[in-house]
């Protein structure tokens, strides 16, 4: 064989191999021409970790400027289980200066992971102290993040307005569930690109992010506390399942307080995430005599009775055959003015009051109050009660109306309906941020709400003796506090009202000529010696005044 | 170009200034990629980004003396001691098996340096072979006579690259006796026995080591396989993918931050792919087949017999290595564990990639000479 013909057997061994180069190029084409995107994204996803850390969120401020609920800077911190070194000497570490139990340490430690979190919010004090104690002892592995941690300068309370605040910085509950994006702002993020092994090789800042806004509430933190304190014990001594108390700034509708017992308790793990709502707002029940005082200002507004009008008492009054008794059944009143018939809450003389303004004017009046729909008020979940549509009313059912039964209201709906009683007649819609809440309109004449006003102090007050004794538990010398009791049975879905188990509630204002605060406490079947209304909400009304007068936010005017 | 010298003060010609410059070319290439594919590496294990930079450095300068020696010595003077440097070669492979290193054991300790018999044993086994060819003449036709005397030499190194274990250095060594043979004027019906002779051993190695098998499946199915078998094939294309068109520049690789094994070492074509993109690839791969293309001028300029076969073998060895890497580089083969030739981690591929380019200097210059000879006489 020549060498001429060796050559080119060789060149064509290295020819065959062309066609194997291009397979090659045509695999590098198909790689990295047409699959470019989706190898890419799956190298990203393996090799880089978003980090995102939330901005300091917007502050809550009560009325007054103080601040309610308020990030501060706050360490998170995380250990890369890998890298850690000391184990043992980390966990008692993390026992004194985080506080885990050792279990719990034990647990985060020996895991086999890059990345456990230790604690998603410690305060900068202690994590400085972790930072530096664990250099000392030569502890590698934990990792300290910037980050925020929500607290309470005036303590915690108003948890069921304000919600809480979750790890990854998001809302709840409350105020900052409905304002989440207003207060949150938005995260920084960053872009971690790893090796293999777990190393940082570089972090890019991808979004600055920017700090959430600011809020101001109506809520006024020193009535705030005074009524969380009022109701909680209310809610002891009168061995109710729960109770309420909401202060209304009579000229605005501005929520001064709106307080729950039993409420959330955030160091509490067994705390139900349902004491963070509400109920005031959330829930609805039957107002009972309550009502009658809104009944009345329809009345006194459309001018179908007079306060001194003689109205015949006895009970059983029939309607539609069915007979209606006074709450005390068995005592006869005769005839009694209309004023001292409100006062001595005869549901028989509220019947027939209503009869006189009839289905659908008292139908008008309660959806002017507010009633069958929702307040606005700025909390999440809030319920819209039961106000039916006149076309299915019966006589039957104006007549209970008339006496706060077969409706069904939120406490903050009642709370706004006696504000507009307060107001000169004015419905100021309830709410809690400051400078927000609908339009006000006017439900009844000033005079009429006036008059109204006039009767129902006369219950209160102990120079006259036009109302029930018990009413007067109410009272505080000094401040011209009016008010209407209310106690009402409860119904359950098959069961229609259930004797012994009762909602008790007072809605209340105060000075009763010009008042400046309305007031309601509502308690949740109450047992103890009394579930009268007026015996349970109404001396919490009264506890609510006079530690508002210890506290120097009111003073008894002496006239 | 300088016919005024006499015969055998012949200047670098066309041919030699190309080859030249291409090796350099991609000598240079391979020092930057293996730098930045190894420098993560590096860092943690030496504490120096540099460590296996210097390490390669020290390897090309050994094989660039080599290159200089095979140049400037006239090639048919190694057919006086072809069979004793590859005996000798052997000897060292054998050693390997009992070098005692745990794991691969393809390498031999002198001093403070490790080489790769197997590696050197490329190029001895090209200058045996050209000179055996050569010797042999006709009666390399026969099976008996010519073919399966080689079989035997194969058969030899066989064993001991099975044992180290290196089949992919085995398929290149079979791959380069078959075809030296049939560039000497062996049969083909005589190569294609001598192959079916060889598969059942082959098939029965891999049944026998299940990490081979391991290698066939992750081949087959790289998707289903990626966290395991297939990881690295996977981490690879992953790379080559992430690279596009243009690269994410030059020492960006995130392969290398250990998602790839051997980033610098068999697979530092996907850490080149992800820098450079497609066409840094397509650059890198065409001055690869422009030396093998090279490579083939030369044995069509080779003064004699002997000549074309050196030249046929040293292009043959460098292109089939750098083909059968690129195509388990890019998933197209199972892993095998060749080196990319000039472009891998290894002193000593790299230093046996220069010595075989100074073998294609050495028929290029004596080409030369002859055709100077021509001119002038």
């Amino acid at each position: 064989m020549t060498q001429a013909q060796a050559v080119r057997r060789g060149g064509l061994a290295l020819g065959l191999m062309a066609l194997g180069l291009a397979a090659v190029l045509g695999r590098l084409v198909q790689l990295q021409a047409f699959e470019h995107d989706r190898w890419a994204a799956a190298a990203q996803a393996l090799h880089e970790d978003v980090i995102v850390l939330p901005n300091q969120r917007g502050t809550i401020y009560g009325a007054g400027g103080l601040p309610l609920a308020r990030d501060i800077p706050a360490y998170a911190v995380a250990l890369d289980n890998h890298h850690m070194t000391k184990p043992e000497l980390l966990i008692s570490l993390l026992v004194q200066e985080v506080g885990l139990s050792s279990e719990a340490a034990h647990n985060r430690v020996y895991r086999a992971s890059y990345f456990t979190w230790i604690d998603r919010a410690l305060d900068r004090a202690a994590g400085d102290r972790l930072r530096q104690r664990a250099r000392d002892l030569g502890i590698r592995g934990l990792l300290f993040f910037d980050t925020w941690a929500r607290c309470y300068p005036q303590g915690i309370m108003a948890l069921n307005v304000l919600g809480v605040v979750g790890v990854d910085g998001e809302g709840l509950a409350g105020i900052e569930q409905a304002f989440d994006e207003v207060l949150t702002g938005r995260p920084t993020v960053y872009r971690v690109l790893r090796g293999r092994d777990g190393r940082v090789v570089d972090i890019e800042l991808e979004d600055p992010g920017a700090p959430g806004e600011d809020l101001v509430l109506t809520l006024d933190p020193t009535l705030q506390q005074i009524c969380e304190g009022a109701v909680a014990y209310g809610v002891k001594t009168f061995m109710a399942d729960r109770g309420f108390a909401i202060v209304l700034d009579a000229r605005s509708g501005a929520v001064l307080a709106l307080a729950q017992a039993p409420s959330f308790d955030p160091h509490d793990p067994h705390s139900p995430p349902e004491h963070l709502q509400s109920w005031a707002v959330t829930q609805v029940f039957e107002p009972g005599s309550t009502f009658k005082a809104l009944i009345g200002l329809a009345a006194m507004d459309q001018r179908v009775v007079r306060a001194d009008e003689l109205i015949h008492a006895d009970s059983p009054y029939r309607v539609m055959g069915i007979p209606v008794h006074n709450a005390n059944r068995y005592e006869q009143y005769g005839s009694v003015p209309f004023s001292r018939g409100m006062n001595q809450s005869l549901n028989v003389v509220l019947v027939q009051v209503a009869q006189r303004l009839g289905i659908d004017r008292t139908h008008e009046y309660l959806v002017r109050m507010g009633f069958g729909e929702k307040t606005g008020i700025e909390l999440p979940g809030e319920a819209v009660g039961i106000l039916h549509p006149p076309e299915h009313w019966t006589e039957l059912d104006l007549a209970m109306t008339s006496f706060g039964q077969s409706v069904a209201v939120t406490g903050i709906q009642l709370a706004a309906a006696f504000g507009a009683l307060a107001n000169h007649g004015r419905y100021m819609p309830p709410h809690l941020v400051e400078g927000s809440g609908g339009m006000p309109r006017q439900v009844a004449s000033p005079a009429a709400s006036l008059e109204m006003r006039a009767i129902l102090r006369q219950g209160l007050d102990p120079q006259r003796s036009a109302g029930l004794p018990s009413a007067r538990h109410a009272d505080v010398p000094g401040y011209g506090i009016a008010g209407k009791s209310g106690t009402g049975e409860k119904a359950f879905p098959g069961q229609g009202y259930v004797a012994g188990r009762y909602i008790a509630g007072f809605g209340a204002f105060f000075p009763w000529d010009d008042p400046d605060y309305v007031l309601l406490v509502v308690y949740d079947e109450p047992k103890g010696e009394s579930f009268w209304g007026a015996d349970t909400a109404g001396r919490t009304i009264r506890t609510i005044v006079e530690a508002m007068e210890e506290a120097g936010v009111v003073a008894p005017i002496t006239k | 170009m300088c016919a005024r010298l006499g015969a055998r003060e012949v200047a670098v010609d066309g041919l030699q200034s190309k080859l030249l410059v291409l090796s350099t070319l991609l000598l240079w290439t391979g020092l930057i990629f293996v730098f930045s594919a190894s420098y993560p590496l590096a860092a943690r294990a030496y504490g120096q980004p540099a460590a296996l930079l210097t390490r390669q450095s020290l390897g090309a300068l050994l094989g660039l003396s080599a290159m200089v020696i095979l140049w400037r010595i006239d090639y048919r003077h190694w057919a006086r001691v072809d069979d004793i440097l590859l005996l000798g070669i052997f000897a060292a492979a054998v050693a390997t098996l009992f070098s005692g290193v745990a794991g691969g054991a393809r390498w031999l300790r002198l001093g403070p340096f490790a080489f790769q018999p197997t590696e050197f044993g490329k190029l001895a086994l090209i200058l045996y072979l050209g000179g055996s060819l050569v010797r042999r003449g006709e009666a390399i036709t026969e099976f008996r006579k010519g073919v399966a005397p080689y079989l035997c030499v194969l058969a030899a190194f066989g064993i001991v690259l099975v044992l180290q274990p290196d089949f992919g250095m085995l398929v290149l060594y079979a791959a380069l006796v078959g075809f030296l043979l049939w560039a000497a004027g062996a049969r083909l019906r005589h190569l294609c026995a001598a192959g079916a002779l060889a598969l059942p051993p082959l098939v029965g190695l891999m049944a026998v080591a299940p990490y081979r098998l391991a290698r066939i499946l992750a081949f087959l199915n790289p998707e289903g396989y990626q966290d395991t078998y297939a990881y690295q094939v996977y981490q690879s294309a992953m790379a080559i993918g992430a690279g596009g068109i243009v690269g994410r520049g030059l020492g960006a690789s995130r392969a290398k931050l250990f998602y790839l094994p051997e980033a610098h070492n068999d697979f530092v074509f996907s850490v080149i792919a992800e820098e450079t993109g497609l066409l840094g690839g397509c650059i890198v791969i065409g001055l690869l087949v422009g030396l093998v293309a090279l490579g083939y001028r030369t044995a069509q300029r080779a003064p004699d017999r002997l000549g074309a076969l050196y030249a046929l073998g040293a292009s043959f060895v460098l292109g089939l290595q750098a083909l059968l890497n690129l195509a388990v580089v890019v998933g197209l083969l199972p892993v095998t564990g060749l080196t990319l030739p000039f472009l891998s981690y290894g002193g000593s591929s790299l230093a046996v990639s220069l010595g075989l380019v100074g073998l294609l200097l050495s028929v290029a210059r004596q080409g030369a000479s002859r055709k100077t000879t021509e001119a002038t006489g």
